[in-house]
């Protein structure tokens, strides 16, 4: 028996494929692989809502919440960004009445991830190593590959509390 | 209910909980054979099970009832968000509230009553003084939200599974005594998902056939499993959320005290269909014993020693027993003739 080690929580990001039968073809985000797709199609069939640097803000939910409004039944959606903005993306659109498979999400732009710190529910983003200090209640926290979709972010679990001298080598995370 | 409730007993801080003889016996024992591996150890429910036991009836109560709720009031004032509710559950909810009521009255006459009149109810829980009316279905009749509302009456911890997509989904429930998972961070995700972190069941298509199974499970057939680890001192609340304040418990194992501070933890899974929002009802009911009261029987002191002897080492890690694992196969090892 071959064991995997991969935690079956952390998404995989398939190429993206271009949903042929869609009525409008919604792009968000930055990033190469959006641009080839964006390019590949006739403009009067896309939207293109740029963002996605500094998250999901305000200004950008604002945005998107218009172009929902207008968007035909059968439309799809492709999103480019850091992983923790994508699944965001995702959410929005799922709570806009979007199926789970009109949403496409491209390799994400950068290894940064966001972290759920377990002990007080707060958010630290731009995560590279672990361990990591929480950036809300300051526990030093391992990071895990175990991945919640709701919260586009991995788990963060206090590394030493069984022993507080106990605190492995800092690692980069991939 | 043989086991009339004792008195409050803690489960924190001083450590007050303790199993009478009569619990000791008809305590769920986990282990049929003297290797443990995972397998998909689901079978049917049927009830009424043999008398006095767990299974007697869909959901076991026992001498640790008022115990169980107090704490999990103490779990809840501390962070109300151990309890949860997605919006598009709360039929559900209410699906779960019909079943405990109904169960609770018939298999506990002396301690519960449910009156029905139309849609309106009046349900008495007489072991926590509670005596309400409500309007089935709308939540704004009841004291609480729905699920916290049955859920501070029941013993262990529950979650309601939205079944869509061939997938089951942790959409809803009440964990205050988890073996270390946070439903806060689990909340929304599918079967597959939720049961990411653990080692080598993924491989052995464990969750492949599980799903399948439980996406069958049709009304009136509830399933069960059981499912164990080992918890240092008698802590209800070994969840992530807490795991600063009990995780230096497993340092804190001698061989002086491995008997009476380390405790087997029994989970007894059960799954049940609801009627109407077609959820799973998934009651994990969580029964702790000491070693020093297990091996009190001949045949589960051997099995104990076996078992732990030829545990897995992913296992052992990922239960969280690396620290004191050792100290309790040697401590066991004199009751297993074998040695």
């Amino acid at each position: 028996m071959q064991i995997d080690p991969r935690i079956k929580s952390r998404p995989l990001y398939d190429p993206v494929v271009i949903r042929p039968k869609a009525k409008k073809h919604l792009f968000i985000g930055a990033g190469a692989e959006l641009d080839a797709l964006y390019a590949s199609l006739p403009q009067e069939q896309c939207i293109r809502v740029a963002g996605g640097a500094d998250g999901l803000t305000e200004a950008l939910r604002a945005e998107l919440d218009k172009v929902f409004e207008t968007l035909p039944l059968a439309s799809a959606v492709y999103v480019c960004g850091s992983e923790g903005f994508m699944w965001d993306i995702r959410n929005l659109s799922l709570a806009a009445g979007l199926a789970d498979e009109q949403v496409q999400m491209c390799e994400p732009t950068t290894k940064e991830r966001r972290l759920f710190c377990t002990h007080c529910y707060e958010i630290t983003e731009g995560v590279t190593h672990s361990p990591q200090a929480c950036s809300a209640c300051g526990r030093l926290l391992l990071v895990r590959d175990h991945y919640s979709k709701l919260h586009g972010a991995y788990v963060g679990v206090q590394i030493n509390a069984e022993d507080p001298a106990d605190i492995p080598e800092t690692e980069e995370l991939v | 209910m043989r086991m009339a409730p004792k008195p409050i007993q803690s489960f924190r801080d001083d450590f007050t909980y303790s199993n009478s003889p009569g619990a000791v016996a008809r305590f769920p024992f986990p282990f049929p054979e003297d290797e443990y591996m995972y397998s998909v150890n689901i079978e049917p429910h049927v009830t009424p099970g043999p008398e006095g036991s767990v299974y007697e009836h869909l959901l076991d109560i026992d001498e640790h009832y008022l115990s169980e709720m107090h704490e999990r009031d103490l779990v809840l004032k501390e962070n109300p968000k151990r309890c949860l509710a997605m919006p598009h559950m709360d039929l559900a909810c209410w699906d779960m509230i019909d079943r405990v009521m109904h169960c609770f009255s018939e298999d506990y006459p002396e301690h519960f009553k449910l009156t029905k009149a139309g849609d309106q109810w009046t349900w008495e829980n007489k072991l926590l003084n509670i005596n309400d009316s409500f309007t089935f279905g709308d939540s704004s009749t009841l004291p609480l939200p729905p699920m916290e509302y049955i859920g501070r009456q029941v013993q262990g911890d529950f979650a309601l599974l939205d079944q869509r997509d061939g997938d089951l989904f942790m959409d809803a429930g009440i964990v205050t005594c988890p073996a270390d998972w946070s439903l806060a961070f689990d909340a929304g995700m599918g079967f597959k998902e939720w049961h990411g972190p653990v080692p080598m069941a993924h491989e052995m298509g464990i969750f492949d056939r599980a799903l399948k199974y439980l996406c069958a499970i049709p009304l009136g057939r509830p399933v069960r499993r059981l499912n164990w680890t080992l918890t240092v001192n008698a802590r209800m609340d070994t969840s992530p959320e807490t795991y600063p304040s009990w995780g230096s418990d497993r340092a804190s194992v001698t061989p002086e005290n491995v008997g009476e501070k380390v405790h087997l933890r029994v989970e007894l899974q059960v799954l049940d269909r609801m009627s109407r929002s077609n959820a799973l009802m998934f009651s994990i009911r969580t029964y702790l014993i000491s070693l020093e009261d297990l091996v009190t029987n001949p045949e589960w002191a051997k099995r104990m020693h076996r078992v732990m002897k030829g545990l897995p080492e992913q296992l052992i890690e990922y239960k969280g027993l690396t620290r004191f694992h050792p100290l309790v196969v040697d401590w066991l090892a004199k009751y297993d003739p074998a040695n």
